[in-house]
């Protein structure tokens, strides 16, 4: 895989929306999550977007028919692509969008199946139904940025986003294009509040313990999206490069890097596995307990990677409670970060690696 | 851009649809210039509109939830890998990716289990757990029991033939020797409600291109290639006739739902495969056309069809066939195409039968031989999304 510049990124998530929101969210530290009643009375802790989050009168208009998961998706995607400062002659169809998830436009579906049951299947919503089509928000990506080179949505439900950044590189190295505007975004909402009620362990305090290793593990549902612009050529003032993504079983690094993100989140319900990669020596910091549990997680932990390279900040861990003889990073500090590690278990125990360089 | 694909062959295919269980009886289909479309019998519904089902499937080993893209997909796929002179012992060994498109098997659109949760406010798991367990490239993987780089592509309209290109992509980047591609769908009540509302579903069969076209009509299906670095077949014994030349992907970057008026995604990425495949528009013998039935879809391509190839190019749709089957669309193209080529006879378009004014190409109005080595598919996607694949026959 041939290294990508990472020349802007984009977070919509429970730290707010923006560069600034999630550099203040890392130095605040841990928030507890809010607290949503599910059907049949139970709460549910949730990493929500705070409320506001959505409001945007540029960017807003354009999407006033979108559904919330599409606009989430935009406002991400735009910002990375603003905060990539590309210059204003860019060649739009040299621009590509590639929008990862594990259960995509499920709002907007099941919305559309209470019509189904309310109206019938001849009395449905057009707009409705057109918005439940997994690539809605990847079209309106493209529309509202008005990009015109290859738009692709992917849905899987193990290392979408792993295998979103693998395909990026792939359109950059062919020439396909110069940039590819990649991201992830997972939404919450009363059914899947439901399921997330029924399916995940949650964690009591509301604290997700990425170094637990716990073989129960718990997690705190989340939502939202983060975009990276990357870019084919180097360029100052960009937050550093993808060099690499792999998947399969575990495999220590042949270089030791400066950090290691772990993204035990409790959506899989035995964390164990993470203690192996743990168990290497690694710096090791995890930023789940600020965000939630999410499939796309990963998308969110490059966003941090990528400003703690920009930034030359180890930024602290939010919820560093593990045994003692780990090394992590408790308290936000300068210092020399050149290369970061960003490892995700799935539920079959294989992992998912990102290389992350500052140059 | 790259050098052409000279490293993509395709040693199998297999194909499942309304037209034909198998790429055997589509093409005897094609020869009688036959058409199934019927009244819908996988789910009732109040809505009147014909359906191509690929009548008389079953699964030879069904699937354990049941999933019926997941067997229509493992239908073609079993097709494919025979005509391959492969199975799961030999892909064992191999670097192999499993790349797929699909739309319905994307979604959690399960209308019991929802139905479920609105009178109780519980939600009942197995549905969640079929779902997660049922991602199209994981359950292919999982149905071989191999090891691969697996990914399920939810492009709307173009996703089977976006998943070959990225076949074709990540056999350039050296990541796999072998790629199972294409695209799978069953017919299902949310896109059969959905395009009736949106005013685009037929109540006649549909006719692509026609002047009195009406829409299109759903159908289901499945179009599995194998693609392989020429340098896996040989050292097989295999010298594939069939290869992927090149492909292209734009966006119109223009509406939900609509394409853009000028066609600029399509242009672009009719553009982006010629390019890619170093071929001039002169020597691509024919297209097999999105060609929906639906009054923009069909205006649109035909003019952009035109621009770039002129307005003599043998084009036809074979939606008239097999419906329009969603994310098998472009995957079922591609066979149709391949075998096209390897054949040297194109079907007619079948349901055109008057020219509109308004589009400067004609379809094929009957048996046509090929006259050339080159033929492109074109996939036309909600959202705006065009891909174009660009095959060729090694002489």
């Amino acid at each position: 895989m041939k290294p990508t510049c990472i020349q802007g990124i984009g977070i919509v998530a429970a730290c707010g929306r923006g560069v600034n929101a999630l550099r203040s969210a890392l130095h605040r530290g841990w928030q507890p999550p809010v607290s949503v009643t599910v059907p049949g009375g139970l709460e549910l802790p949730v990493y929500a977007l705070p409320p506001g989050t959505l409001d945007d009168k540029s960017l807003g208009r354009k999407v006033r028919r979108a559904d919330r998961l599409t606009k989430i998706a935009v406002f991400a995607a735009a910002d990375a692509l603003a905060d990539a400062q590309l210059p204003a002659d860019l060649e739009r169809q040299r621009v590509g969008v590639i929008v990862a998830s594990a259960l995509g436009t499920h709002k907007t579906t099941f919305q559309f199946l209470d019509e189904i049951l309310t109206f019938g299947e001849a009395g449905v919503s057009p707009t409705v139904f057109s918005h439940s089509v997994q690539n809605a928000p990847a079209a309106y990506i493209a529309s509202v940025l008005g990009l015109q080179g290859p738009v692709l949505t992917l849905t899987q439900v193990h290392f979408a986003f792993h295998h979103a950044l693998i395909l990026a590189a792939c359109w950059l190295a062919n020439g396909q294009c110069d940039h590819v505007l990649v991201g992830n975004m997972d939404e919450s909402g009363t059914v899947m509040h439901a399921i997330c009620r029924s399916l995940l362990t949650l964690a009591p305090d509301g604290k997700i313990r990425p170094f637990a290793f716990a073989a129960n593990s718990a997690g705190i549902p989340g939502e939202g999206s983060a975009f990276l612009l990357l870019s084919s050529t180097a360029a100052p003032g960009a937050y550093g490069t993808v060099r690499h993504v792999e998947m399969g079983s575990w495999i220590p690094p042949a270089r030791p890097p400066d950090l290691h993100f772990l993204e035990a989140d409790g959506m899989i319900p035995d964390e164990s596995g993470y203690a192996i990669p743990a168990g290497t020596g690694l710096r090791l910091a995890g930023y789940a307990p600020l965000f939630g549990s999410m499939t796309g997680g990963s998308a969110i932990g490059c966003a941090v990677a990528a400003l703690s390279l920009k930034e030359q900040t180890r930024f602290a861990s939010p919820v560093p409670d593990s045994a003692p003889e780990l090394s992590i990073c408790r308290e936000t500090e300068a210092g020399l970060v050149q290369s970061i590690l960003l490892t995700r278990l799935n539920c079959t125990g294989a992992t998912a690696r990102i290389h992350l360089n500052k140059d | 851009m790259v050098d052409r694909l000279s490293l993509v062959t395709i040693p199998g295919m297999g194909a499942v649809s309304a037209a034909g269980l198998d790429t055997g009886a589509t093409l005897a289909s094609f020869r009688a210039e036959l058409r199934h479309p019927g009244k819908l019998t996988l789910f009732e519904s109040p809505i009147d509109c014909p359906v191509f089902e690929a009548v008389g499937f079953q699964a030879a080993q069904p699937y354990a939830d049941g999933v019926r893209t997941i067997e229509l997909a493992i239908h073609a796929l079993q097709e494919a890998l025979a005509e391959a002179r492969l199975d799961a012992g030999a892909l064992g060994s191999m670097r192999v990716g499993i790349c797929l498109g699909t739309t319905v098997a994307s979604q959690l659109n399960d209308l019991e289990f929802y139905r479920r949760f609105k009178e109780t406010g519980t939600a009942s798991l197995p549905p969640v757990r079929r779902y997660l367990k049922g991602n199209l490239a994981d359950a292919v993987a999982a149905h071989l029991g191999i090891q691969a780089l697996t990914l399920t592509v939810t492009n709307a309209c173009s996703s089977g033939a976006d998943a070959i290109a990225i076949g074709a992509q990540w056999m350039e980047a050296g990541l796999c020797e072998i790629v199972i591609a294409g695209g799978a769908d069953e017919l299902s009540r949310i896109p059969y409600s959905g395009f009736n509302a949106l005013g685009l579903a037929c109540k006649f069969p549909c006719t692509p291109f026609d002047r009195n076209r009406q829409g299109l009509n759903l159908g289901e299906g499945a179009g599995i290639l194998i693609l392989e670095s020429p340098a896996s077949a040989n050292a097989r014994g295999f010298s594939p006739r069939l290869v992927l030349q090149g492909y292209g992907s734009a966006c119109d970057a223009h509406h939900l739902t609509a394409p853009h008026p000028d066609g600029i995604g399509l242009k672009s990425a009719l553009s982006r495969v010629l390019s890619h495949a170093r071929i001039p528009p002169g020597e691509v013998a024919f297209v097999n056309a999105h060609g929906t039935g639906t009054v923009d879809n069909d205006l649109i391509e035909g003019n952009a069809l035109a621009a770039i190839f002129g307005s003599k190019m043998s084009i036809l749709s074979t939606k008239g066939f097999t419906g329009h089957t969603l994310g098998a669309a472009g995957g079922l193209e591609a066979v149709f195409t391949g075998l096209g080529l390897r054949e040297g006879w194109l079907p007619p378009s079948i349901g055109f039968q008057e020219q509109d004014e308004r589009i400067p190409v004609t379809p094929l109005r009957v048996r046509t031989e090929v006259t050339g080595r080159f033929a492109v598919s074109t996939s036309l996607a909600f959202g705006g999304n065009n891909t174009a694949l660009l095959f060729g026959l090694n002489l």
